[in-house]
């Protein structure tokens, strides 16, 4: 019965209309009274509902993706889409909440108070790859100090028994993760915390398991623990990969894939007390930490040679104010889109502005050095601002490699106006649309 | 103690087998016999699992590839949990549990229902929000737009009237229960996502959350069952036990009306005792 019903589940799934269950994603009036405060508990108990509906679907949906062919990337589209909306409700939540109005959970505060919206919301923006989106929010959501139990050795928190312990430090390690306030600090925090979980686990586990014992809750706590364990595991291996890179992407995933399966056994064996939500965390957690390795600057490097890997190295380091610990999306879309690919003659990247271009350059301009020492490279930029700029950044990031970066400008600077009144093609300039359109200035070329 | 009992269920024969049918279109009205002569032992097999914690034996866990933890003790245990473990005081049966395992068991192998809440197995959860329905489960047809969900209430009686009073008489009937579960959607709905933080399994968990929110929107692709179950002595059982569920079945509309019908040798009472008694020494429990 077990498998009829999981078979006719994604059946199920896809054939039901949800359209109209999950309207409350994008309902304008209820978005307009959570923004103006008055939104109600009902409006809550609304959104937290169509949360868990949209979290469903969008698992279902990350489960497809990780196959291969169109059916995947269609499924990678969906995922993106409906975790961009969960999202979106978790914020919402998250903001009717924080002015004081009550609001009702879906799991029954499965993880420590607090921790279950921001959690959320940084596993739906890692998978509809809005990180830095809400970089800000997860900001506001959450202090430091209250994402993990402990702040420092010998500050353990007297509330919390082995399992609470385990939830708040593994899930909040996760939110940290993704967070990334202040560079590596986060990092940092969030992987001591999970070590400090060794060094407390003897006094810990015990009063637990001796309880579970009195209580005839063994088995299933045991279980729990099992479960924990595992998720644990999963998010230490993805903040060691953030930061020091080491390993495989693929080897890394497969490990993540091995310890979601055994969490969701002991899940399994944990059974009704529970076991069905601890189930929806492992999946969402294991989801996340997949994400977070693939969105690693790490990841993105493989293969692609020494001179690259140290780039990205130097890129990552501690002394750099900003350190680029993962790629924006769209320097993903461009990598996964051969970008570097060194047999091509002419690559084309059209980006919007602070879209990720320059890093991009910089990655091809260190790949062209490393397949030809001696070749010189030009960076073409349209104004003379901007060629300072560039000149500051390239030598910031690739002066440590070694790599000399000179600037040539010409000695006057035509501006877009003035260059069209010489050309004596002011106010003859249009586009299609039938607006005005500046002309160009000429290109400069810079050495290097 | 051993999971044989257990490990023996659901059965290869159903428990109970329908005697008379008295449906009225969509509208099942069924009476059911036991349909094998160890149906008590079974029940009590049925009624242990149903109060065990866990459904999977732990031993079989694997805490491969844990490094950052030390894994000794837990694995201890694991290796030494004798699955299932019961709770000090499991067996309180009650004649209204007897009725509820019954229905469960055979909402279960009749219909492949699959639970949410179940009060049996939460009796220690009573004060949560599911506490006013009996039953809360969902069924998959074999119509990938629909899922169905059963809303069970289980009573017994040895009442001689017919129908007997605990049908659409007494303050708490099963008239009166099912016409509430319906009359108030809200609550109702309320009262399946709270049950669905008891499911056995994700895929019910999600099933029961997708039939709320339908349920709560009024939206397509949802049935909904209004399940009763009714122990009765052999001797008491007539042909008007089923009430207004069979005389005005659209009185509980929108839901289709499952009312089953146990017709079973002896008084209730004592066999009531009796599957206590056999749940009780299978487990190592004093009776």
């Amino acid at each position: 019965v077990t498998e009829s019903i999981s078979d006719a589940f994604a059946s199920l799934l896809s054939s039901l209309d949800l359209d109209g269950v999950a309207q409350a994603a994008t309902d304008q009036a209820l978005i307009e009274r959570v923004s103006t405060g008055a939104a109600s508990w009902d409006d809550s108990r609304e959104l937290v509902e169509t949360l868990a509906l949209l979290e469903i679907e969008a698992m279902t949906a990350y489960r497809s993706s990780l196959g291969s062919g169109e059916a995947a990337t269609a499924a990678r589209r969906q995922t993106e889409e409906v975790f961009a909306l969960a999202g979106g409700c978790a914020q919402l939540i998250a903001e009717i909440r924080s002015r004081g109005v009550a609001v009702p959970t879906a799991d029954d505060d499965a993880l420590p108070a607090g921790l279950d919206l921001p959690f959320r919301v940084a596993v739906s923006a890692l998978v509809s790859r809005r990180t830095s989106d809400v970089r800000l929010s997860l900001d506001s959501m959450v202090e430091r100090g209250e994402l993990v139990a402990a702040q420092a050795p010998g500050h353990e928190p007297t509330d919390l028994d082995w399992e609470g312990r385990l939830l708040a430090d593994t899930f909040g390690a996760f939110v940290l993760l993704v967070r990334k306030q202040d560079g590596w600090l986060d990092i940092d925090t969030a992987l001591e915390a999970l070590d400090r979980l060794r060094d407390v686990q003897s006094d810990l586990q015990s009063d637990y398991l001796t309880n579970a014992n009195e209580s005839g809750t063994l088995g299933s706590s045991t279980a729990r623990l099992v479960a924990l364990f595992h998720l644990a595991q999963c998010v230490t291996l993805a903040g060691r990969y953030l930061a020091t890179g080491e390993g495989s992407r693929q080897g890394l995933q497969t490990r993540l894939d091995r310890h979601r399966d055994n969490a969701h056994e002991a899940a399994q064996t944990v059974g009704v007390q529970g076991g069905a939500t601890l189930a929806v965390l492992t999946d969402l957690l294991w989801a996340g930490c997949r994400e977070l390795v693939a969105n690693s600057i790490w990841s993105h490097v493989e293969g692609l040679g020494d001179q690259v890997s140290q780039f990205a190295s130097l890129l990552a380091s501690r002394g750099r104010d900003r350190p680029v610990l993962e790629l924006w999306p769209s320097q993903q879309e461009a990598l996964a889109g051969n970008v570097l690919d060194q047999y091509r003659r002419a690559v084309l990247v059209q980006m919007p502005t602070s879209a990720g271009k320059t890093l991009l350059a910089e990655f091809m301009i260190i790949q062209s050095r490393a397949l030809s020492v001696s070749s010189t490279i030009a960076y073409v930029v349209p104004t003379r601002a901007l060629v300072n700029q560039v000149t500051r950044d390239l030598r910031a990031d690739l002066g440590p490699l070694g790599l000399s970066v000179e600037q040539a400008v010409p000695a006057y600077e035509l501006d877009p106006s003035e260059q069209a009144m010489l050309s004596g093609s002011a106010g003859s300039s249009r586009d299609n649309t039938g607006e005005a359109k500046p002309s160009r200035a000429p290109r400069r070329r810079l050495g290097s | 103690m051993s999971e044989a009992g257990a490990a023996t269920l659901p059965s290869e024969a159903p428990l109970f087998v329908v005697a008379e049918t008295h449906d009225v279109g969509d509208h099942h009205l069924r009476v059911l016999t036991p349909a094998r002569e160890d149906w008590l032992d079974v029940l009590a097999a049925k009624y242990r699992k149903l109060r065990m914690l866990s459904r999977h034996p732990a031993q079989a866990l694997s805490l491969e590839g844990v490094d950052i933890l030390s894994v000794d003790e837990v694995e201890s245990e694991l290796a030494t949990s004798v699955i299932p473990t019961y709770e000090e005081g499991n067996f309180g049966v009650g004649r209204s549990d007897f009725a509820e395992v019954i229905l469960t068991v055979t909402l279960e192998e009749e219909y492949g229902c699959r639970y949410g809440y179940q009060s049996l197995c939460h009796r220690e959860l009573r004060q949560r929000p599911g506490r006013g329905i009996d039953i809360i489960g969902v069924e998959i047809s074999t119509d990938p737009t629909v899922v169905s969900l059963v809303l069970g209430e289980a009573k017994t009686s040895s009442d001689a009237n017919s129908p007997p009073a605990v049908v659409d008489t007494n303050s708490d009937c099963l008239a009166v229960q099912h016409r509430g579960h319906l009359d108030n959607i809200a609550a109702t709905a309320d009262e399946v996502w709270a049950a669905s933080r008891d499911a056995e399994s994700v895929e019910i968990q999600q099933l029961l959350r997708i039939a709320g929110s339908l349920l709560r929107k009024g939206a397509g692709g949802l049935r909904i069952i209004a399940a009763s179950g009714m122990a009765r002595p052999a001797t008491a059982q007539a042909p008007g036990d089923f009430g207004t569920f069979h005389a005005d079945p659209a009185k509980y509309s929108p839901a289709d009306v499952r009312f089953l019908l146990f017709r079973l040798p002896g008084h209730i009472d004592e066999l009531t005792k009796e599957l206590l008694a056999r749940a009780a020494a299978d487990s190592g429990e004093v009776a």
